[in-house]
């Protein structure tokens, strides 16, 4: 179904995105799986152009206590990007990077050095993404060091939204992931601004000689 | 999960901490918060969970008179370091920081002196730290909050993790509502 905000730009303008969605899924889910060492099983990306006040409406709520690889973007492209992994999905990832063995003590918290193997991971995953996105693109594009948030219910949306202004549409990407042959699952969400992504598409219909 | 008549708990306990099943925990807590607001006239909100922002909008949205609040917030500079500064609000680092939270929640029981302290919540405290520290913590900052005279209210998620706590705590706060039978 075709969403208001996607009757503001032209049909070509969103399959460019999508792919862009595609592209850049593609490049983190190999990243991931090489750090894994395992196959990484992903959805197809969800993407849709909505109004600021619609993205609630598309994240599901946490019915757990969740923690997000949260990132927002410096330069290039307007947005935030948030990896959203079950408390225990999260321990069982760190678990896995540090390569505990079955029956040793698995973790149940999140200690100084945990938080910063999450922060590299996110790191080397929006690193991946975003390098596909501007290659595609032909743009610089720059996120800040991740940081590492905890939440519950439907807050989690308020990182996904963190100073996007009200009036903005964005393109909201919503991706859900699983490592095979371990219990570890997650979301990767990233929203851009449609504003700020309006000068990409541009240079890129010039590139095509469709401008 | 059934409504809790806290006006009517906080007349016979001064401590209390609120079980909440994870599905009705955002519209729980606005409930909670807006009982506080209709009874008491100075509340402390010590938010684990939810940014500034976004919780300010939901009172609001709530008919809660955000007025009658001081904000200790532990989660939004997790996300934007520098928040806009605003009078009824201290920022915490990161929720696991928990020296400068208790040093914060002093600093606003001596200058704010509220009523009531809500805690939401003690799930975000068991993500970073494990049961015998967030225990530990928790005793000290109930025996501060019964030192100044006020009421409290924490919160958390009916998950798992959490039943230990709540044994834990049942020793400590006065009354348990909706916590393991």
């Amino acid at each position: 179904m075709v969403t208001k905000a996607e009757e503001a730009i032209s049909s070509f303008e969103l399959d460019a995105l999508k792919e862009t969605a595609n592209i850049g899924t593609g490049h983190a889910t190999i990243a991931l799986s090489a750090l894994m060492n395992r196959k990484v099983n992903i959805t197809i990306p969800n993407t849709t152009l909505v109004s600021v006040h619609e993205v609630g409406g598309k994240i599901t709520s946490a019915n757990e206590a969740v923690v997000g690889i949260y990132s927002k973007m410096r330069q290039g492209i307007a947005g935030n990007i948030v990896i959203i992994l079950p408390t225990s999905c999260a321990y069982r990832l760190i678990d896995f990077i540090n390569k505990k063995a079955e029956g040793e003590q698995k973790k149940d918290i999140l200690n100084k050095e945990d938080i910063a193997t999450l922060k590299k991971l996110g790191s080397l995953l929006y690193s991946a993404y975003l390098t596909a996105l501007a290659n595609f693109f032909e743009q610089n594009i720059v996120f800040q060091k991740p940081n590492i948030v905890s939440t519950f219910g439907d807050s989690i949306v308020d990182f996904i939204l963190v100073q996007i202004g009200e009036q903005e549409k964005v393109l909201l990407i919503s991706i859900n992931f699983d490592v095979e042959g371990t219990d570890i699952k997650g979301d990767f969400v990233l929203l851009f601004t449609l504003t700020s992504l309006s000068p990409l598409l541009e240079n890129l219909k010039k590139k095509m000689g469709m401008a | 999960m059934d409504r809790v008549n806290l006006a009517e708990e906080l007349k016979r306990n001064k401590s209390i901490l609120i079980v909440i099943p994870t599905q009705e925990y955002s519209m729980a807590i606005m409930d909670l918060s807006l009982q506080l607001s209709n009874n008491y006239s100075r509340l402390a909100y010590i938010s684990m969970n939810k940014m500034i922002t976004p919780l300010k909008r939901s009172f609001e949205d709530n008919d809660i008179d955000v007025k009658k609040f001081f904000f200790i917030d532990a989660i939004t500079k997790t996300a934007i370091p520098n928040p806009p500064s605003d009078p009824n609000v201290a920022f915490i680092p990161a929720p696991n920081d928990l020296t400068k939270l208790s040093i914060q929640i002093t600093k606003v029981l001596q200058t704010f002196d509220p009523d009531c302290i809500i805690f939401d919540s003690l799930s975000t405290l068991l993500i970073y730290e494990d049961n015998t520290i967030t225990s530990q913590f928790m005793h000290s900052l109930v025996n501060k909050i019964n030192a100044f005279g006020i009421r409290a209210v924490f919160t958390c998620l009916n998950g798992d993790k959490e039943m230990q706590l709540v044994r834990d705590l049942s020793l400590v706060v006065d009354k348990v509502i909706g916590g393991p039978a």
